[in-house]
């Protein structure tokens, strides 16, 4: 109750607002600084001091620096970006995908397949001629280095998505560590007894930045560090301690992402991760293209499969003098249905097949071979070479080939093909490979177009140059229904399905990407809204607390000039 | 709500950016003048579209099948009714020598002629189109008649089977005819170039019966070549309207295709425009709010 006792009021007063005018430049210093929250001096009345009036105030005091960040809204949107930046992968990717089809180009698949269907149309409408044929091998390759090629891009995005894995999982415990690193700052600060403002708002930072690589649990503790979860509950950082993600590949050649505990514990979390750019990853890498790989392969499959069957039927226009098969058995004994050859389960044991033998004079021998049941390539090499069963002609392996090579001065050819064993040997067949990695066209074919069977031998072992006959029934095979994987259609028709269903894919992961974008930013805006620095409340705050203080230096005038007035009592 | 400036400027550029992504797309779509610039911007509609576009490469093909038949059907028509014409001559000749007013002296000479006739024919009968021989069956590298040496046989090195063209899905058409449905089987009586041969033989012996026989021969045979060449008139009728009908199929194809595939253009023109008038619209908006600082009035 004196006059010192204003001055102290006073003074109090102009630290307070000093303060308070410091807080706000340092707000208005860091308007655009990403993940700044706003903050607040907290003034409070210093507490009365008991006086025979009754209670007297002491002033005012800033008893914290209040942060405006609002961590509900900061944790929705983290869970929000994980999914959104999922999203993105899973755009981006099925965009790149729908691109290396070509579709909506003349280039494309679709197109291919009709000149290579059209090459085989003209050699039937002139089975004797070199140009065609010469054709017809052009337009063959031209189709199966399409398919080489989609197939081997889509195999690199799988590999660049390797790499990327690779370079986020280092991102990723680097932010782990730092977090750790952040929340002992914290820790530290936090004893003194003033929270930490602005290393909380890096530490948030961090926190969202690995919420865009993988989505994740976090909750805060009483001494205000962070513990952060990952992959179905497991500490990516806990308090001081941090721990970190690997990346492996399993048997299949799948990515595994491990979370790596104390003592090296390894988990396999691949499963769990869910969101954010890993999550994207993981599933485009190990579902998506996957997906697309397996129906691109049916249908180079199918089309293998078909065209074989049916070329084997047929003949060229020159019998030939020796031929080896495509398709390599690992084991001679064991029965030929039950190898691994790709088209191996097509054999139909109990049926034949028909080789005729010429000699020089144009006479034409004719054996039935039966495949029977168990049959095994040396078994039909054996029956081949028997004297009396098909003679003049030697059958051989070479690298576990079937080879047929004809006496000097005699030929051979196919007719009759009933137990598709040419077919699965790759015996007078056009292509070569099982899927669309190694399809190709057989050098039997590609290096002597000759052989290219249009024509089929007749009852009496003859063949003719001008018969289309085969070739007529391969161009069938366009709008033939033939069973891809579990559907009964047409080739085109299934690649058109395979090409509508990728930019079906594109089109909801970049319609979803939208979405959840506008979402975000809604969230975003909300959280401007509570934490934001807004240039205009600061400025307003400003002249606030600059006539508080202007008022206490008049205070403290006052006081000044009233202590003189005591002081010049004599 | 609480306003911050920072959340002034990142909804602008968010927006802008919206608006210019939109305009983009629409400006592809009027550059490359094709709605369907990749599968995501219509599935359905490039599916339709593959489809279509299969359709029309298929037609293509089966018209060149088809000109290339014809051009077959033609060149074995031409060649039916110049042999028609000759065999006709032979007729006359027969008529003519079976009557007991002509001498052996003539008959002989007739017989000159009936020869030359017969050589015609085999010449005619070993046609070529394109390099083939359009009466051997699918032996088209082989020449389908060979007189024998001693000139009393023409023997037939072809087959017996018909060359086919597809026209259509599973549709295929026979246009080849091989050499014993136009000129009979070798061991027949009907067979035209031994009744040429025999007639030839009946005049240089002066053996009038035996001309009379060969007359009526000479009847079958034209009536063989007759039917034959009604069967390529058919034949070549049916591919005309097959034609036809693929030509109708093209055009609706096409179209269809056209307006799945091409940009309508005004339509596109609009739609650009009214969002550039959005992107001003935007411009000026942030312009102007960007302005407003409490700092300018203090």
């Amino acid at each position: 109750m004196s006059v010192s006792n204003v001055l102290e009021i006073a003074k109090t007063a102009l630290i307070a607002q000093q303060k308070a005018v410091e807080v706000t430049s340092h707000n208005i210093s860091n308007v655009n600084t990403p993940g700044y929250s706003r903050q607040t001096p907290v003034t409070e009345a210093v507490a009365p001091v008991e006086v025979s009036l009754g209670q007297l105030g002491g002033g005012v005091n800033v008893t914290e620096v209040k942060t405006a960040y609002d961590k509900f809204i900061n944790m929705r949107i983290h869970k929000e970006l994980s999914t959104l930046l999922g999203l993105e992968v899973k755009r981006d990717y099925t965009g790149a995908i729908e691109a290396i089809f070509n579709e909506t180009r003349d280039a494309g698949l679709n197109d291919i397949f009709s000149q290579f269907w059209g090459a085989w149309e003209d050699l039937a409408n002139n089975p004797g001629g070199t140009s065609e044929r010469a054709a017809l091998v052009q337009r063959g390759n031209l189709l199966t280095e399409t398919f080489n090629t989609i197939y081997q891009d889509l195999e690199q995005f799988r590999q660049d998505i390797d790499i990327r894995v690779d370079a986020a999982i280092k991102d990723v415990n680097e932010l782990a560590g730092q977090i750790a690193q952040l929340n002992v700052k914290i820790l530290e600060f936090g004893a003194g007894g003033n929270p930490a403002n602005d290393l909380t708002d890096q530490r948030n930072l961090l926190v969202e930045e690995l919420s865009r690589f993988v989505d994740l649990n976090y909750f805060e503790d009483e001494s205000g560090m962070l513990t952060i979860l990952v992959g179905g509950g497991n500490p990516l950082v806990e308090g001081k301690i941090y721990n970190g993600l690997e990346m492996n590949f399993d048997g299949s050649g799948n990515l595994v992402i491990n979370w790596v505990g104390s003592e090296s514990s390894k988990l396999d979390i691949t499963n769990y991760i869910q969101g954010g750019k890993l999550g994207g990853w993981l599933t485009v890498r190990d579902e998506l293209i996957p997906g697309y790989e397996t129906d691109l392969n049916a249908l180079a499959e199918a089309v293998i499969k078909e065209v074989n069957r049916q070329h084997s039927q047929g003949v060229g226009l020159e019998a030939f003098s020796s031929v080896t098969g495509t398709y390599a058995v690992e084991d001679p004994t064991k029965a030929l249905k039950t190898l691994d050859l790709p088209f191996g389960n097509e054999i139909a044991e109990g049926q034949s097949f028909t080789i005729w033998v010429y000699d020089g004079s144009g006479n034409a021998a004719q054996n039935d071979i039966t495949i029977d049941s168990g049959s095994s390539l040396n078994n039909l090499i054996d029956y081949i070479n028997t004297p009396s069963k098909v003679d003049n002609v030697t059958a051989s392996k070479v690298d576990g080939k079937l080879k047929l090579e004809a006496d000097s001065g005699y030929s051979f050819a196919f007719s009759n093909d009933s137990s598709n064993i040419l077919m699965a040997l790759g015996i007078n067949t056009f292509f070569t490979g099982k899927d669309a990695s190694d399809l190709g066209i057989n050098p039997t074919v590609s290096g002597y177009p000759l052989n290219i069977a249009a024509a089929r031998i007749g009852s009496d072992g003859g063949f003719a140059e001008g018969d289309n006959r085969n070739a007529l029934d391969i161009v069938d095979l366009r709008d033939t229904a033939c069973t891809i994987l579990d559907t009964n259609s047409t080739f085109g028709d299934f690649l058109s399905s395979l090409v509508g269903e990728i930019g079906i894919d594109a089109r909801a992961a970049s319609r979803n990407y939208t979405f959840r974008e506008a979402f975000i930013k809604d969230l975003e805006e909300t959280r401007e809204g509570l934490q934001g620095v807004s240039l205009d409340e600061e400025m307003t705050n400003l002249i606030r607390y600059q006539h508080a203080y202007q008022a206490a230096a008049k205070l403290i005038q006052l006081a000044d000039e009233m202590l003189e007035t005591l002081l010049a009592v004599q | 709500m609480r306003i911050s400036t920072k959340m002034v400027c990142d909804k602008i550029v968010y927006d802008l950016n919206r608006l210019a992504e939109d305009m983009k797309k629409v400006n592809e779509t009027i550059s490359s003048g094709e709605r369907l610039n990749r599968p995501s911007d219509d599935p359905l509609g490039l599916v339709g579209a593959l489809g279509l576009k299969s359709t029309l490469s298929e037609i293509h093909q089966y018209r060149r099948n088809i000109d290339f038949g014809s051009g077959w059907l033609a060149t074995a028509e031409t060649t039916i009714q110049g042999s028609m014409d000759i065999v006709m001559r032979a007729k006359e000749l027969a008529v003519q020598m079976s009557n007991a007013t002509y001498t052996q002296d003539q008959r002989k000479s007739a017989a000159t002629e009936v020869d030359a006739i017969l050589k015609e024919l085999m010449r005619i009968a070993n046609t070529q189109y394109q390099g083939r021989y359009v009466f051997a069956g699918y032996k088209t590298d082989t020449v389908p008649y060979v007189l024998d040496e001693d000139e009393t046989a023409a023997s037939y090195c072809g087959d017996s089977n018909n060359l086919e063209i597809k026209t259509g899905k599973n549709s295929r058409m026979a246009i080849g005819q091989y050499g014993s449905q136009v000129f009979g089987e070798e061991k027949d009586t009907g067979y035209a170039f031994s009744v040429l041969i025999r007639l030839r033989d009946a005049l240089e012996k002066n053996d009038v019966p035996g001309i009379q026989d060969e007359l009526t021969n000479l009847g079958t045979v034209y009536q063989r070549m007759t039917a034959a060449t009604g069967e390529i008139g058919a034949r070549m009728n049916t591919l005309e309207i097959k034609k036809n009908i693929l030509s109708d199929l093209e055009s609706i194809s096409t179209e269809r295709l056209s307006d799945l595939e091409d940009t309508d253009i005004v339509k596109a023109i609009t739609d650009l425009t009214t969002k550039q008038t959005a992107y001003q619209a935007a411009l000026v908006a942030a312009a102007k709010v960007t302005q407003l600082n409490l700092a300018d009035y203090i």
